[in-house]
C-alpha cells in the first residue's frame, strides 16, 4: 500500500494499466499454485484406467464419486488414521503451548540461578538437526518400551525451542504493573501466571498452537520411526503406506491425499487472519 | 523456528538479559523452586530428547551396534564415514539442493510479496490461495508431484507441447531431473510461507520513508532498489537462514517420491542416515555421519547467524 | 525389489484364503491345546484389504476353534522387515510373524526366533512333511526357526493375443534365450513393448543360473559378479532395453507400478513374475493370458521365494503361538493356497495334486521348483540386492558399461560380505 501511494506521481491511466499487469501476474501464478490440487481433484473421480491414459484427460469422460467411498470401504484404516492424527495434533497442540508458556514465564519474569545458561541451552537446540538425535532418541524410546505407542510421537514434541523463544520474547513485552498488582493483592506466582499473563499472552499462543498442529498434522518422519503397527498411524504415515499397495490405482492414491489434505485446509479458511499474521512472526515454523 | 523479525514485541528485551526491575524479594529460593517447576517439562523434554539423545549419539558412533548387539568399534565408524561414497553423494546432493532451493524459493516468494504489496484490493484472496500448498503434507504434496512427473503425464504433455521428444520423458527416472523435480515440488510448497513473512516485512517499512523518496524522485525501481529491499534485508536474511535449515534436512519427499534414487541421484543425508540406521541397522555409522553432518551444519549456522545478529534490528 | 517384495506380498494371501479348515495334526497325551490361553500378536505384510478379511477369517476359525487363545492381527502394508525389526529392538515385536526367505539367516544368527522343535513334538507336526529346500532356508544347525507357508518361482506370463497379432507361435517351455529375443523384437509394435525387465536382482538372477554363473558364492563367501558367465548374463538381461524390446514398468507412465500392470494394462508381451499375478490377472478378464516356464540358457534356471511363519524367542504364549502356526500352515490349508493360485503348498503330500494338471500356470511355476536356487545370499542379503540393483539400473540408464558397472557391485558386495 505504501507504495501504491509513493506511486501517486503517475498518470491514472499508466496506473491502470500497470495495475492490470499486476494482476495478471498474480492470476497466472495462483493457477500455477492451483493447477496440481484441481488436477488431483478431477484425476480423483476418473476411473483407474482413465487415470492412465495417455495423453491424459483433463476433465473425467465419466465421473466417478464412488472412488471416495470405495476407498473409504476397502480401507476402513483411514477413519482411524484420521483420529490418531487429530488425536495426536490437538495433545501435542495443547501441552507444547503450556509447557512453552510456562518455560516462558520463568525465563522472562522470574529470576533464578542458572538462568541464562538454560536459556541458552534451550536455543543452542535450535542448532541440533533432527538427523543427529533421531537415531538416540528412538533408541531410548525403545529402552523405555514405548516405541509403537503415543506417547513416542508426544513427548519428544512437547517443548520446542522455538515456541519457548517465542513465548519468553512475547511475555518479556508485558508491562511488569500488571504482575505488580497481583501480587499486592496476595497471588502467587501460579496464580500470576494463570489469571495475568496467559490471558495476556494469547496473540502469541495462538501462533504457536497453529504451528504446533500444523507441524504435527504433517509430520512424517518421526511417526515413521516410531510407530509400527498401522492401527498406530497418522494420515501421512498411512497415506504413504496405502500408495505402495494401490501403485496401479492412482485414482485411489488422489482421493486419499484430498482426504488427508481437506482438515487442514478447513482450518487455513478458519482461522486465516491468525495464520497470516503467525506466519510472519515466526516464519513459518 | 522463531525469530522474531518484527521486534514490535519486546523489542527492547534482548535475548536472554531478563526480568528488569529488581523488587525486594523476601523468599529468594522460594522464587528459585517456582521457577524450576516452571521448566520441568522442558527441561525434561528438552534436556532429554536433544542433549542426552546427543550424548547417547555420540556414545553410540564409537561402536558397532545393530540394536541387538553393542561391540567397540574405536573409530571406524568415523573413518568409514568420511570415506562412505554415499555420504558424499548425499552431502553434495543436498548442497546442490539447498542452493537451488533457497535462491528460487526466496527470489519468488520476494517478486510475489512486491507485486501483493502494489495491488488496490483483493490482497487477502491471492494470499489465501497461494497459501494452500504450503498447509499440504508433505507426502501428498510428494504423491501428487510423482503422479504430475510421470512419463505420458501432465508435465510430460505440458513441456512435451514445446519439446514433443519430452513427452514420455520419466522425470523421476533419470538421475539428471530427479532431484530437480523435488526441488519443484518443494518450491512450490515453500514458497507461500516465505512470501507472507515478506508481506509482513513490507508492511513494517513505514510509508514516511516512501514519501520522502517520492519528494526525492525516487520511483519504481529506484523505490524499490533504494529504501524497499535494504530494508527488507534482514527478513531476507532470515528466510535464506530458514530455508537453508529446511532444506538441509529434506526427507520426505525423497522417501515418497524416488527413495533416494535414480542412481543416488536423490540420496539426502538425512535419507541416508535413516536407511543406515533403520534400514541395514548400522547404527554406530549413521550416528557418526550424523555427527560430522552436525559439525558442519553447526559451523554453518554460527556464520549465518553472525550476519542475522548484525543485522536484525533496523 | 520393491515390486517383488509386492509380489510376495500378494503371494502372502494364499494362506489366507477362506475361513474354516481345522487341523493342526493330533495332539499327544502330555499336551493338550484346548487348556491353553493366552493373547496371541500376529503379524505380516498385507497388499489388499480383501487379504486382511481372509486372515481376519481364518483367525475367527482358529479362536472358534481355541476359544481361550484371542489373535491380535497387525498387518502391516509398508516396510514391513524395518518395522518388524524395530519392534524386535524395543521388545515389542508380535508373537507370530512372517520372516522372509532372505532375512530368514540374519534372523537366526541374531538369535530372536524360537527353536520349534520342542513345539512341533508336541502336536506330532514332522520337518519331513515340508519341502526340504523350504524349511531349510529356516533352519540352522539342527534348529528349526519357522515353517514355510508358501513359496514361488517365477514363469514367463504373456498376451495370448499379442503374440497372434504378431504372427509368433507361442512360447513353450523348451524356449532358448534366442527364441525369446526374437519374440520380444516381433512383439515391441507402438506402446507396446515385447518383455519388461525391471533392474531387479530377482528377474535378473535367474539368467545368471541359466547361462550356469552365480550371484555369491556357494558359501556366501565372495561375490561371483565378474565372472564371465554372469558378464554374459547380464549383457543378454540389459539387451532388451537396448534394442527397445524392453524397459522398466515405471517408465510407462502413470498406474503402472511394477510388471504385473504392464501385461495387465496391455503395455506388455511378456513379463516373468510369480503365482501372485494369477489372481491379480483376475481383475483384467479382457487379458487373454498364458504361463509357461522360463526359457532355458546353458541349461534350466530358476528362483524360488518362500515365506515361513516364525514365533518371537521372547514370546510369553509360545504354546499358543505354536498352535495358531500349526493351524495356518496345516495341509488343509495348504490345499486352499494351492487352489488359489497365488502360491505353492510347501507340503509334500500335495505335490502330485490334480489341480496340477487343470492349471497350467501354477503347473509351470512348480515344474520351476525342480531346478531353482533360493532368493537369499546369507545374512548379507539386503546389501547384496542393494549393490546389484544399483548396477542394472547403472547400465540400464547407460552409464556404465556392463563390465564396468558389475566391477564396482563385486567391490561393494565383496565388502558387504565381509562385514
Amino acid at each position: 500500500m505504501a507504495t501504491a501511494v509513493a506511486m501517486g506521481k503517475t498518470p491514472a491511466r499508466g496506473l491502470a494499466i500497470r495495475q492490470i499487469l499486476l494482476y495478471v501476474g498474480l492470476i497466472l501464478f495462483g493457477v500455477l499454485t492451483l493447477s496440481p490440487f484441481i488436477l488431483s481433484i478431477l484425476g480423483a473421480f476418473k476411473s483407474t484406467v482413465e487415470i492412465g491414459a495417455y495423453p491424459p484427460t483433463f476433465l473425467p469422460q465419466v465421473w466417478h464419486p464412488d472412488n471416495f467411498i470405495q476407498v473409504w470401504k476397502l480401507f476402513p484404516l483411514f477413519p482411524r488414521w484420521f483420529l490418531n492424527s487429530l488425536g495426536l495434533s490437538v495433545t501435542v497442540m495443547v501441552l507444547n503451548v503450556l509447557f512453552c508458556a510456562m518455560a516462558g514465564y520463568a525465563f522472562s519474569r522470574l529470576e533464578f540461578p542458572g538462568r541464562n545458561i538454560l536459556f541458552l541451552a534451550v536455543l543452542a537446540t535450535l542448532m541440533i538437526p533432527l538427523q543427529v538425535t533421531m537415531v538416540p532418541k528412538f533408541i531410548m524410546l525403545a529402552r523405555l518400551h514405548l516405541v509403537n505407542t503415543y506417547p513416542a510421537v508426544i513427548l519428544p514434541n512437547v517443548s520446542t525451542a522455538a515456541g519457548i523463544f517465542l513465548m519468553t520474547q512475547f511475555m518479556k513485552a508485558i508491562p511488569k504493573e500488571l504482575e505488580e498488582a497481583a501480587r499486592i493483592d496476595g497471588a502467587g506466582k501460579f496464580t500470576t501466571f494463570w489469571r495475568v499473563i496467559l490471558p495476556l499472552s494469547v496473540p502469541a499462543m495462538t501462533a504457536l498452537a497453529i504451528f504446533s498442529f500444523q507441524g504435527q498434522w504433517n509430520d512424517f518422519l518421526w511417526p515413521l520411526i516410531v510407530l509400527t503397527s498401522p492401527h498406530l498411524w497418522t494420515l501421512p504415515l498411512g497415506l504413504a503406506g496405502f500408495s505402495t499397495e494401490y501403485v496401479s490405482n492412482t485414482n485411489w492414491v488422489l482421493v486419499g491425499s484430498i482426504f488427508t489434505t481437506i482438515p487442514m485446509a478447513i482450518l487455513v479458511f478458519v482461522f486465516q487472519r491468525y495464520i497470516v499474521k503467525s506466519v510472519a512472526t515466526t516464519g513459518g515454523k | 523456528m522463531a525469530i522474531d523479525v518484527r521486534p514490535k514485541v519486546g523489542a527492547q528485551a534482548k535475548v536472554p538479559t531478563g526480568g528488569g526491575t529488581r523488587l525486594k524479594r523476601p523468599r529468594p529460593y522460594r522464587e528459585w523452586l517456582t521457577s524450576y517447576v516452571f521448566l520441568i517439562p522442558a527441561i525434561i523434554v528438552i534436556g532429554g530428547f536433544t542433549f542426552v539423545a546427543m550424548g547417547v549419539a555420540l556414545f553410540l558412533s564409537f561402536f558397532k551396534y545393530d540394536l541387538f548387539t553393542l561391540q567397540w568399534n574405536d573409530i571406524h565408524n568415523y573413518i568409514k564415514a568420511v570415506g562412505n561414497a554415499d555420504f558424499h553423494k548425499a552431502m553434495l546432493n543436498v548442497v546442490y539442493y539447498m542452493l537451488v532451493v533457497v535462491t528460487l524459493q526466496t527470489i519468488l516468494a520476494l517478486t510475489i510479496a512486491l507485486v501483493l504489496d502494489r495491488i488496490m484490493a483483493g490482497r487477502g484472496v491471492f494470499r489465501t490461495v497461494y497459501y494452500l500448498p504450503a498447509i499440504t503434507s508433505s507426502v501428498v504434496m510428494g504423491l501428487i508431484f510423482s503422479w504430475l512427473f510421470t512419463p505420458g503425464g501432465w508435465v510430460g504433455t505440458a513441456v512435451g507441447g514445446v519439446f514433443p521428444g519430452l513427452r514420455n520423458f520419466g522425470w523421476l527416472l533419470d538421475p539428471g531431473t530427479a532431484l530437480p523435480a523435488i526441488m519443484t515440488t518443494t518450491i512450490w510448497s515453500t514458497a507461500a510461507t516465505f512470501m507472507i513473512v515478506f508481506v509482513s516485512g513490507l508492511q513494517d517499512i513505514p510509508a514516511q520513508l516512501y514519501e520522502a523518496a517520492r519528494i526525492d524522485g525516487a520511483v519504481g525501481w529506484r523505490s524499490l532498489w533504494n529504501i524497499t529491499l535494504p530494508l527488507l534485508r534482514p527478513t531476507i536474511f532470515l528466510v535464506t537462514v530458514l530455508g537453508t535449515i529446511g532444506t538441509l534436512q529434506v526427507f520426505d519427499q525423497v522417501y515418497v517420491m524416488t527413495n533416494g534414487g535414480p542412481l543416488k541421484s536423490t540420496l539426502t543425508p538425512v535419507f541416508l542416515i535413516y536407511t543406515e540406521a533403520f534400514r541395514d541397522y548400522s547404527v554406530g555409522l549413521a550416528c557418526a555421519e550424523a555427527f560430522i553432518l552436525f559439525l558442519i551444519i553447526f559451523t554453518f549456522t554460527l556464520i549465518q547467524r553472525r550476519f542475522i545478529d548484525t543485522t536484525i534490528e533496523y | 525389489m520393491r515390486r517383488l517384495r509386492f509380489g510376495l506380498m500378494l503371494g502372502v494371501a494364499s494362506t489366507m484364503l477362506l475361513a474354516a479348515c481345522g487341523g493342526g495334526g493330533t495332539s499327544n497325551q502330555a499336551f493338550d491345546p484346548t487348556t491353553i490361553t493366552g493373547t496371541v500378536r500376529l503379524s505380516g505384510w498385507t497388499s489388499s484389504p480383501s487379504e486382511d478379511k481372509l486372515l481376519t477369517d481364518q483367525v475367527a476359525a482358529f479362536e472358534a476353534k481355541y476359544p481361550k487363545i484371542k489373535v491380535a492381527y497387525e498387518p502391516v502394508p509398508q516396510d514391513f522387515t524395518t518395522k518388524l525389526k524395530a519392534q524386535m529392538a524395543a521388545g515389542t515385536e508380535p508373537d507370530v510373524f512372517y520372516v522372509e526367505l532372505g532375512e530368514a539367516a540374519g534372523f537366526m544368527q541374531k538369535k530372536v526366533l524360537l527353536d520349534l522343535r520342542p513345539y512341533m513334538a508336541k502336536t506330532s507336526t514332522n520337518a519331513s512333511d515340508f519341502a526340504g529346500p523350504l524349511l531349510g532356508a529356516f533352519k540352522q544347525g539342527d534348529g528349526i526357526y519357522g515353517i514355510p507357508k508358501d513359496f514361488n518361482t517365477l514363469a514367463l506370463f504373456y498376451n495370448k493375443d499379442m503374440f497372434k497379432a504378431a504372427g509368433v507361435s507361442e512360447p513353450t517351455k523348451d524356449w532358448t534365450w534366442q527364441d525369446l529375443q526374437t519374440a520380444a523384437k516381433k512383439l515391441t509394435t507402438g506402446s507396446v513393448y515385447g518383455l519388461m525387465t525391471p533392474p531387479d536382482v530377482a528377474r535378473w538372477a535367474p539368467f545368471v543360473y541359466q547361462n550356469g554363473g552365480q550371484v555369491v558364492s556357494s558359501d556366501f563367501s565372495k561375490s561371483m559378479l565378474t565372472d564371465p558367465a554372469t558378464i554374459e548374463a547380464t549383457k543378454f538381461y540389459t539387451s532388451f532395453q537396448k534394442d527397445g524390446s524392453g524397459t522398466y514398468p515405471a517408465k510407462l507412465g502413470a498406474g503402472i507400478g511394477w510388471a504385473g500392470d504392464a501385461l495387465a494394462k496391455g503395455r506388455a508381451a511378456m513379463v516373468m513374475e510369480g503365482g501372485w499375478l494369477i489372481p491379480f490377472m483376475g481383475n483384467y478378464p479382457a487379458i487373454n493370458w498364458g504361463a509357461v516356464e522360463l526359457p532355458r540358457g546353458k541349461s534350466q534356471g530358476n528362483l524360488f521365494f518362500t515365506v515361513g511363519y516364525s514365533i518371537s524367542a521372547r514370546t510369553k504364549v509360545p504354546d499358543a503361538s505354536w498352535l495358531l502356526l500349526n493351524y495356518l500352515t496345516s495341509l488343509e490349508n495348504q490345499k486352499v493356497v494351492l487352489n488359489s493360485g497365488f502360491a505353492l503348498p510347501t507340503r509334500v503330500a500335495l505335490k502330485d495334486d490334480p489341480f496340477f494338471s487343470a492349471h497350467p500356470a501354477s503347473a509351470a511355476i512348480f515344474s520351476g521348483y525342480a531346478y531353482a536356487k533360493p532368493f537369499s545370499w546369507g545374512i548379507h542379503t539386503g546389501k547384496v540386492n542393494d549393490a546389484v540393483n544399483a548396477a542394472l539400473e547403472r547400465i540400464l540408464l547407460g552409464k556404465q558399461s556392463v563390465e564396468d558397472s558389475l566391477k564396482q557391485a563385486d567391490k561393494e558386495v565383496n565388502d558387504a560380505l565381509a562385514g
